[in-house]
């Protein structure tokens, strides 16, 4: 029955054949022998009287045996145990460790030279702190460090530091909690080990025909139980390792909320930035251009009586200015809203960029970036304004603007041969970017020695929409 | 008017719009005897040269503001002789309060997008050098709109309305005559209608006029 329904449940729980079939490899010290637990439970279940038993429903006493001791081959089970038995182990280890430790560096105190062991102290708790947390990965516990205060000059820093404190406070919890927690994990394995092996009750049972079979019974019954305790405990001892030393996700969470909220700050300064500047290449640019145009029409208006020569000229005059407003309004109207962008993609827009500057830039856009919407305008933004402080500030005789891909993230560099010097905290223009750059949770970093060469890389991720705090 | 030739010293930030107006002046006959782009420059070129008038721009280099504003209360209190005609992108009532305060005589105040209508800017310009004023239509029609005195306006016919909007623009009877196409005593008879009715005594025409009207538009 056993082996049988071994592979019948290898199938249905999806485990791989080898590792089931065979007994854990890494098996903890207490559980017997598999071979063995199953002879006990079949002599318990179904073997040992069948006359009494005359009449039941064979098959349906069969699935609830399978039921009850699948866990028996879920090796998951048998990790929990050794993780059980393992801390069971080192609980009280790192702890007495650390208490010897700890009296070392106070009794040192008062020589001074302890001052300088406070740092390596709670270098040691750590330690200790992480190999926990190593183990609970076991049991599948992925538990990420909290984070810890520096520890500054002479580690002093640390004594004052709640975090490391929190680290030994788990260090004293655990070394009680631990054993206990093995103890109830693997109370059911020792019941049926004391009851199959222990010779002495086993012998003083068997004259008791009665109390045996009960005693068998409650083997039996253990035996199933055993891999459920072992990983509920285990699960448990994880969970109370996590709250001591994984993440606090409420900090994580207020970290964020702060994050956002001074990224939304910058945004909104950038738009003020980018308002007034629109505002101000509108008023100065646009408009002054306009009564200029005005002002010679109006003058040749008055001379084409008088002096039909000059009011030609002045019409002249005012047909070129018209050019350079058009120009104007267009380098304005793209810094708005790409609609070449939406029309024709980043390749296309970003050409369009670079094709009325005074100098050769060359574009690469990845053919396959895969970006969404907002990314896809923060790039073209990111571009646009380093391809202008370029041609306003640089005074590069060439530039280049790249964009790849990788893994997760796009990757924007534009590159410019010019003086270099680039002030990353002065100017609207950087902040305007990195505002930019920050609202996609992207990153920029600027490289621009005085004389050059200036390079501005953008990073951001190529998919940015709602993402899990 | 223009025996003399008018020294004009023209201060704006946009080369553009200074190229233009120098030449509209020079073309004019005027005389530019510096033409400047900031408000310091503007200073130091009235010093320099005395001119009869400036022609400034509101915003200026550094910080975009009120800079020429503030330069030309400022000449106004160091050389009251010189004339100051103040151009403005957009206007607001609260810098031509501001230069308006005191004297108006020699002040003028006007959009930039006079200088399009050529004539009508030359003659204010003139005006201004002249001892008068010109106060933009837009600015006086925002002190009309918010004046308190509505019920006393209301009390004008339309004409004797476009009377007190042009006095109050800086025009003398002459001009308001040539601008509404009327004949000059029709004008006078226009404006002692006005003065009786809103109970302004008046002495004579000229800038002091224009400070009466706004003064009494502006009251509470």
């Amino acid at each position: 029955m056993t082996s049988g329904s071994s592979t019948s449940s290898d199938a249905t729980r999806g485990h791989t054949g080898g590792v089931s079939e065979l007994p854990p490899p890494n098996s903890p010290p207490a559980p017997p022998p598999p071979g063995a637990s199953r002879a006990g439970s079949s002599d318990a279940s179904s073997g040992s009287s069948p006359g009494l038993f005359d009449g039941w429903d064979w098959d349906r006493v069969r699935a609830v045996a399978e039921q009850w001791y699948r866990p028996l081959l879920d090796v998951d089970a048998w990790k929990a145990l050794g993780y059980l038995a393992l801390g069971a182990l080192t609980g009280p280890v790192f702890f007495a460790l650390m208490m010897g430790a700890g009296a070392v560096v106070f009794g040192l105190v008062f020589v001074a030279v302890g001052l300088l062991l406070i740092g390596p102290f709670f270098g040691l708790v750590a330690v200790f702190a992480r190999a926990e947390r190593a183990m609970a990965r076991w049991v599948g516990f992925d538990i990420p460090p909290r984070p810890v205060g520096a520890a500054g000059r002479l580690g002093w820093r640390t004594i004052t530091d709640p975090e490391r404190w929190r680290q030994v406070g788990f260090l004293a919890v655990n070394t009680l909690l631990a054993p206990v927690l093995f103890g109830f994990g693997s109370f059911a394995h020792s019941l049926v080990v004391q009851v199959v092996f222990g010779d002495g009750q086993a012998g003083g049972f068997l004259t008791v025909p009665i109390s045996t079979l009960l005693a068998l019974a409650l083997a039996a019954v253990a035996l199933g139980a055993a891999p459920r305790l072992a990983l509920f405990f285990a699960q448990l001892k994880a969970r109370i390792t996590a709250w001591f030393l994984g993440p606090d996700e409420l900090a994580i969470a207020r970290q964020r909320v702060s994050t956002l909220s001074s990224q939304r700050e910058d945004i909104l300064d950038a738009v003020a930035a980018e308002r007034r500047r629109i505002e101000r290449n509108l008023h100065d640019g646009v408009q002054q251009q306009l009564v200029a145009i005005g002002l010679d029409l109006g003058m040749a208006e008055q001379q084409i009586e008088r002096d039909p020569e000059r009011a030609r000229e002045l019409l002249g005059l005012a047909r070129e200015k018209v050019q350079g407003s058009i120009g104007e309004l267009r380098q304005l109207g793209r810094g708005l809203h790409p609609a070449i962008l939406e029309d024709r993609g980043l390749d296309a827009a970003l050409s369009a960029v670079v094709s009325g500057a005074s100098i050769p830039i060359a574009v690469h856009v990845d053919p396959d970036l895969d970006l969404s919407t907002d990314v896809a305008e923060t790039v073209y933004f990111v571009a646009n304004e380093a391809v202008a402080n370029v041609l306003k500030h640089a005074a590069a005789r060439t530039a280049s603007v790249n964009v790849s891909r990788n893994a997760a993230n796009v990757r924007v560099v534009v590159h410019d041969d010019g003086e270099g010097g680039v002030d990353a905290t002065k100017g609207t223009g950087i902040a305007g970017i990195r505002a930019r750059v920050h609202a996609v949770d992207g990153s920029l970093t600027i490289s621009s020695p005085t004389g050059g060469p200036t390079t501005l890389v953008a990073e951001l991720p190529r998919q940015h929409g709602d993402r899990d705090v | 008017m223009s025996e003399r030739t008018l020294r004009v010293v023209v201060a704006d930030d946009s080369v553009l719009l200074r190229d233009g107006i120098v030449r509209l002046l020079n073309d004019s006959g005027f005389e530019v005897v510096a033409a400047v782009g900031d408000a310091d420059a503007l200073l130091d070129a009235v010093t320099e040269h005395e001119p009869d008038l400036c022609v400034v721009d509101v915003r200026m280099p550094p910080t975009h503001t009120d800079e020429g504003l503030r330069a030309a209360i400022e000449i106004r209190r160091r050389t009251p002789t010189v004339a100051v005609l103040v151009l403005s992108q957009y206007v607001e009532e609260r810098y031509a309060a501001e230069l308006l305060e005191g004297d108006v005589a020699g002040v003028g105040y006007l959009l930039k997008d006079r200088v399009i209508d050529v004539d009508d800017f030359l003659s204010s310009l003139r005006r201004v050098a002249g001892g008068g004023s010109a106060v933009d239509a837009e600015v006086v029609s925002q002190i009309l709109g918010r004046s308190k005195r509505g019920s006393e306006l209301d009390r004008l016919t339309p004409r004797e309305r476009e009377v007190l909007n042009l006095m109050a623009e800086g025009l003398s009877n002459a001009g308001i005559a040539e601008r509404l196409v009327v004949s000059h005593g029709a004008v006078e008879k226009h404006i002692s209608n006005v003065f009786m009715k809103l109970g302004l005594d008046i002495e004579d025409g000229g800038h002091r006029r224009v400070l009466a009207v706004l003064t009494y538009l502006r009251a509470e």
